[in-house]
């Protein structure tokens, strides 16, 4: 048994070791300027009494510190992103995150073990795969980092976008362990035959003929994307396995974490067939090439053209689908369903409906009740998903919570200085940048290019139009269609920008993306051309090693004074050592 | 009276547990105790047992190989 110090130190929980490390402690101890540093803190709380006013303290209590007051950097033990203590909200809303967030999701996640399957599953599960123990017990760290600060309709909506996405997961991965041929012994269960892998970026809506009767469950989704947001160390394992064998270092980080995993030999084995995708580059290409080694069973590459504008992609693109249809009717033995599709489909288009009214919402007033980290997360998650019916749930939540803040004129972000939008791919590992930079300098990230993505309605009508539909949709996936898909689409920053009534860009600079990396100048000679105030951020999405969090931090610091002259709205939280945390 | 009486002995202590054990999560809540536990003891611990663990090389099957797959 080890013991990890706030310092990062491991100790062996060894009595003899115990002694020595407690002595070492006792010997290096400064016991003067201890005493010192109790003395000033002691003058420093008499001081205090002294100057207290009552009525202040009281409403401090009752309502929460004022933004300006809350100094939430002082709540951090340095290094580890662990807090001294959590913040107090004022009374309403630190109960409400006590009892409604806090207390509610542990327990969900209990019921949602059981629901999606077994307790023995889930035991052998966390002590097989590094991607589950190291990183999903951690969850409620996740929704601390993404809510600091929130109050009211913006905690409470928000919150219910992490419920929405950690019930998804457990679904998932529960999925995977009940059928997974590792920890069954090696025997391929009845629940084996009845699954579908696939990689993440393959939308679950191309699999909607088989919902009732097969369950397609995306390979990479939680073992590698959920990790990085939740816990990023996990991740750097996965990057360092993908170069231990001698792959090139310099691809998308993205591509080589995905087969990082099989070199690991870390994924589940629960499903006798894969698709795989291009998305979003040649890097893809290659995971599947090494996917196809690793995996050693039936696959079906579906790649999808870069440039899909061109008309005379789109009929190819329709044949590839069909193509992957027939390949899962061949390998699974059950026949496409139509009704099945239109079912699921039109379930979609009413998710994709509620897309567009929060997106109005957003972009014409000061009500919309979700932080950005909620929303370019959720989007992402259940749109590459599919339909499942916990988004119908959370977004019944969401709309009562929206509708209330809109007929009630609450503004949930009081203290915006700008409106930001986030373009291109973001920093996996730093995903509530935004939740900081609007505690910090009122930055309020309204939306992001990854919301943007799979827009498009789903017709039902007739086979011909479901099919182009699908195509279309399965075309504007996040990174092929603004990362790689052509400067046009790239450039529909500008509308978006109008759309949104943004005043300031937070562009993202994946460094290992060849496709964005290409079109960087474009960008700088734009901005100038249209006088946009617009932040570089560089990151290699899940690799924090590359430039850490501190790092952003700091880049988004010196813009806002060097440039901005504008003063931090919470001092304590310009700077700060995170670099351990999860 | 009588029930009201029975009722009162078996809810007052149940209460006073609920009440108990509300106020200790509380506390866990508060002072990020959950969190803490997690980072100092198991983190650590289960990322040791899976820097331990024995893994194939997958890197030793040859490529091309394809076992027939029953569906």
């Amino acid at each position: 048994m080890i013991f990890k110090t706030f310092e990062a130190k491991e100790i062996e929980l060894k009595p003899k070791e115990l002694l020595k490390a407690l002595g070492q402690k006792l010997k290096e101890t400064d016991y003067k300027a201890k005493a010192a540093a109790i003395k000033e803190k002691a003058a420093g709380a008499a001081e205090k009494l002294k100057n207290l006013d009552a009525k202040k303290l009281v409403s401090d209590f009752w309502n929460g510190k004022p933004h300006e007051e809350r100094r939430l950097g002082d709540l951090y033990i340095p290094g580890t992103g662990l807090y001294k203590h959590r913040e107090w909200r004022g009374v309403k809303d630190t109960l409400y995150y006590f009892n409604m967030i806090w207390l509610y999701n542990y327990a969900h996640m209990v019921t949602d073990i059981m629901k999606y399957g077994n307790l023995p599953d889930f035991i052998k599960g966390t002590l097989r795969y590094r991607w589950m123990g190291q990183t999903y017990l951690t969850v409620m760290h996740w929704f601390d980092r993404g809510m600091e600060g929130m109050r009211g309709p913006a905690l409470r909506g928000s919150a219910w976008h992490y419920r929405g996405m950690t019930s998804e997961t457990i679904r998932q991965f529960q999925a995977m362990f009940a059928s997974d041929k590792k920890l069954h012994g090696g025997v391929a269960n009845d629940l084996w035959k009845k699954h579908i892998a696939h990689n993440e970026t393959v939308s679950g809506c191309i699999f909607y003929p088989w919902r009732d009767v097969l369950d397609d469950v995306p390979l990479e989704m939680i073992p590698y994307f959920v990790t990085c947001h939740v816990n990023n160390h996990t991740v750097l394992n996965y990057i360092d396995a993908a170069q231990s064998i001698g792959l090139p270092a310099d691809p998308c980080p993205m591509c080589q974490a995905e087969y990082g995993i099989f070199v690991l030999d870390d994924y589940p084995d629960y499903a006798p067939i894969m698709i795989t995708s291009n998305e979003a580059c040649d890097g893809s290409v290659a995971t599947s090439i090494l996917q196809d080694w690793f995996l050693n069973r039936p696959l079906f590459a579906m790649p999808q053209p870069m440039r899909y504008d061109d008309p005379l992609v789109q009929k190819h693109c329709q044949k590839e689908i069909e193509a992957c249809w027939k390949f899962v009717e061949e390998q699974m033995g059950i026949p496409f369903s139509w009704d099945q599709y239109v079912k699921y489909a039109e379930s979609f288009n009413k998710l994709t409906e509620f897309e567009h009214e929060k997106w109005d919402v957003a972009a014409n007033t000061d009500y919309y009740p979700i932080n950005g980290v909620a929303q370019a997360l959720y989007r992402i998650y259940y749109s590459q998903d599919g339909d499942r019916p916990i988004w119908h749930e959370v977004d019944k939540h969401v709309r009562k919570i929206m509708e209330n803040s809109v007929e009630k004129k609450i503004n949930s972000f009081p203290k915006t200085r700008h409106r930001v939008i986030a373009w291109s791919c973001a920093p996996l590992y730093y995903s509530n940048w935004c939740t900081w930079a609007y505690n910090c300098w009122g930055l309020n990230c309204v939306i992001n290019m990854d919301s943007l993505m799979f827009d498009q309605m789903l017709r039902t009508d007739t086979y011909e139009h479901a099919l182009e539909d699908l195509a279309w949709f399965n075309e504007k996936a996040p990174m092929r269609a603004m990362a790689v898909g052509g400067h046009e689409h790239i450039f529909q920053l500008w509308e978006y920008m109008e759309r949104f009534n943004c005043d300031m860009v937070v562009m993202y600079d994946q460094l290992q993306c060849k496709g964005m990396q290409g079109i960087h100048g474009m960008f700088e000679d734009e901005f100038r051309k249209r006088n946009i105030h617009a932040i570089w951020v560089p990151h290699a999405l899940p690799d924090k090693r590359t430039v850490s969090r501190r790092e952003i931090r700091q880049i988004i610091n010196d813009y806002m004074t060097t440039v901005m002259h504008e003063e931090p709205l919470d001092p304590t939280l310009v700077d700060f050592e995170d670099g351990d945390s999860w | 009276m009588k029930i009201l009486r029975i009722l009162g002995k078996i809810l007052w202590p149940l209460l006073k547990i609920t009440g108990l054990a509300y106020l200790i999560l509380f506390l866990v809540f508060y002072f990020d105790l959950d969190g803490k536990l997690l980072y100092t003891v198991v983190e650590p611990n289960l990322a040791r047992r899976y820097d331990k663990m024995e893994r194939p090389d997958n890197t030793a099957m040859p490529y091309g190989k394809k076992d027939p797959v029953e569906a």
